[in-house]
């Protein structure tokens, strides 16, 4: 702590640093893409990059919310999946289109509200919950799914198709109402008291409550929240794709997952943004349309992705620890003290 | 509860008390292991006696060559969970360790050195486990989701590099070597437990585990090394784990995408309910064991009963959550 005490700069100040970092990686490989290979910047992959952008990103703000408080939801994409069967099927048995709307959403909403309640009532580990639920929704929808066709369900009205393929000057609407939730989401997290007391809760949980916000309570809605997301997302996917099937939202978690915590989140919670969440979705996708382009087989995917995740969670790590007032050389020296070797 | 953990570490046996308690009930750890034997043969006998094709000799020797081969990996799986840690990666370790033998003995390998290098290979990923746990102090939970998408992919990349082939016959009869005319896994499996035992009565190294799972912090104060024993453990953990990997690969006979896929998950759930907890200090591989027994006679039953497999997913998520809620409200009502 010999260091003078500086005026911070306007990205410390905004707590942008990591975003701006991740904005800036982006546009780097957005570059490199555009020059190394040519079908980048053709309309048809530039649309294709939109489609995939916005289901994810309204995933992702669920769980960036999830992650200021330090929790996370790994059945985010099964949910995706369940949510879009149940419109399909709500629209199948003739309902008329905002109902089935509403039967999609209510069952992310549901599963969110066990979720929560399990994690914040109960007290159970949220990893261990949300894979369970991961498990069953998977099981549910295999069970729902086992006379049907490997495309699922395919046919929609059109006021229903027209929710995922509307457009405004050759943009994709999804994407543009993505951009739009999450710039809604950023200016209430920054603007509103709720949104700061979601960081704080993150930040220090005891001090959090000492002050009187409600912990169990608001994790409680933030994971309803979650799943409410998740389900939007896999009915706005369902109406784009004009088809519910079993594959919808497969791995999605880990993905959002990557993005949240490149974007700027922290598994210890406390921090994080929904400008960042829309950069580290952004990062992954792009990542994912390099691996295309470059026509990498699909496996080595598996790896890269593994691998930036095993480097986001170890720089995370040390980062903490620098925090903590670690010193680099008990981090990275040969020898760190034996002391260092405790958990805390 | 931290307060008497360390006299029992100081003494590094089981106190008076403890031993008068009886053999059974061993040291205080395992109390458990009497209700869930009971409740595993009350299922057996249940299935026994509903379902006829139950009790034949072939049914019940497939479930106990399959448990033996899931013991294999749960051995050091279940000594991570004693010191507050997870190892989510033992299923992918467990395909890929597997899928490498195999490859390697396409390639004209023996089998031995093929053997060993896939081991190696397993090793070294436990050793990066447990080497960036401890010294980033990374939550091990995370840090091997990463490893487990990563090395499930290296695994797939074998798998579409065997594209299906078969492996060699040799070693497609290595997991059907008999001892004494039982499958050389169940043998395995029965000694392990049995070492297990002593090892949990009787070994400092085990008491030193659980005080690093209550509170890691004093452990270091008290100057047991926590550093090199969690990553010891994580080494044994994927070390186990391929060695099941290897029996399984030869039982399949071929490269299977699928291999181990959910293998983890099925592992918590058994560790659990054989009395090991997320929060650490606890941990018994005699109830592992048990755990994975019953799990295997509950998806057994199932099929027994023509529910649907689908549905097993939902089971395994449930049972999971069942099994996890119990602990977290036993651990809050002690605490």
């Amino acid at each position: 702590m010999t260091d003078q005490i500086r005026k911070p700069s306007v990205l410390r100040a905004a707590r942008l640093e990591q975003e701006s970092l991740t904005c800036g990686v982006v546009i780097a490989l957005a570059l490199v893409l555009a020059v190394v290979s040519p079908a980048f910047l053709d309309p048809n992959n530039l649309a294709s990059l939109q489609t995939a952008v916005a289901p994810n990103l309204i995933v992702a703000l669920g769980m960036m919310t999830l992650f200021m408080i330090g929790r996370f939801d790994l059945s985010v994409g099964a949910v995706m999946g369940i949510a879009g069967i149940a419109s399909a099927m709500a629209l199948n048995a003739g309902w008329p289109v905002p109902l089935a709307f509403a039967a999609g959403i209510g069952t992310g909403l549901a599963i969110g509200a066990f979720n929560g309640a399990m994690v914040a009532f109960v007290g159970i580990n949220h990893l261990i919950v949300t894979l369970g639920v991961l498990y069953m929704t998977r099981g549910v929808i295999e069970v729902v799914m086992s006379g049907q066709a490997l495309a699922g369900f395919t046919s929609f009205p059109p006021g229903f198709v027209t929710l995922g393929t509307w457009g405004v000057a050759g943009l994709s609407g999804l994407f543009l109402f993505a951009l739009l939730l999450s710039l809604c989401f950023e200016g209430g997290l920054r603007l509103t008291l709720t949104g700061r007391k979601l960081l704080f809760l993150g930040g220090n949980p005891a001090a959090a409550e000492a002050t009187g916000i409600r912990r169990r309570r608001t994790e409680f809605w933030c994971f309803v929240l979650c799943g409410g997301l998740a389900a939007l997302a896999g009915v706005l996917m369902t109406a784009r794709v004009g088809m519910a099937n079993r594959y919808m939202g497969e791995g999605l978690e880990m993905q959002i997952f990557i993005a949240c915590l490149i974007g700027g989140g922290s598994i210890a919670g406390g921090k994080g943004s929904y400008v960042g969440a829309l950069a580290g979705v952004a990062f992954v996708t792009l990542l994912t349309n390099a691996f295309n382009l470059l026509s990498v087989p699909s496996a080595w995917q598996a790896v890269v992705i593994g691998a930036v995740l095993v480097a986001v969670v170890v720089v995370d790590g040390v980062m903490v620890l620098r925090k903590a007032g670690r010193p680099w050389s008990a981090i990275l020296g040969l020898f760190p003290n034996r002391i260092a070797a405790g958990r805390a | 509860m931290s307060m008497t953990q360390p006299a029992g570490v100081a003494e590094h046996r089981p106190g008076p008390a403890a031993r008068r308690r009886g053999w059974l009930a061993g040291n205080g750890f395992g109390a458990n292991i009497l209700p869930l034997a009971v409740i595993t043969l009350a299922v057996a006998l249940f299935l026994a006696l509903t379902r006829e094709n139950f009790a034949t000799g072939s049914n019940i020797s497939s479930i106990l060559f399959g448990v033996s081969i899931e013991f294999l990996a749960i051995i050091g799986f279940t000594y991570v969970m004693v010191m507050r840690e997870i190892d989510l990666s033992v299923g992918s370790v467990f395909a890929l360790t597997g899928m490498l033998t195999g490859a390697l003995l396409v390639a004209d390998w023996p089998f031995w050195p093929a053997a060993l290098v896939a081991l190696v290979v397993a090793a070294a990923i436990g050793f990066v486990n447990g080497f960036l746990v401890v010294r980033f102090q990374i939550n091990s939970l995370m840090l091997t989701i990463g490893t487990m998408l990563l090395v499930r992919g290296l695994a797939n990349v074998l798998a579409n590099a065997l594209g299906g082939q078969t492996y060699p016959r040799a070693f497609r009869q290595f997991a059907r070597t008999d001892l004494f005319d039982i499958r050389i896994t169940i043998v395995v499996m029965v000694a392990a437990v049995v070492a297990a035992w002593w090892f949990q009565r009787r070994m400092g190294l085990f008491r030193k585990m659980c005080f690093i799972g209550e509170n890691p912090r004093s452990a270091v104060v008290h100057g047991i090394r926590v550093g090199r024993i969690k990553i010891a453990a994580f080494v044994a953990s994927a070390v186990t784990a391929g060695i099941a990997g290897i029996f399984t690969a030869s039982r399949i006979t071929h490269a299977d995408n699928q291999m181990g896929m959910g293998l983890e998950f099925v592992m918590v759930t058994a560790a659990i309910i054989g009395g090991a907890s997320l929060y650490g200090g606890k941990g018994d591989l005699r109830g592992s064991a048990l755990g994975l027994l019953l799990l295997a006679l509950v998806l057994n039953g199932m099929i027994m009963y023509d529910i649907e497999p689908v549905f097993q997913q939902f089971v395994i998520g449930a049972l999971l959550i069942a099994t996890v809620a119990f602990d977290t409200l036993v651990n809050r009502r002690t605490k």
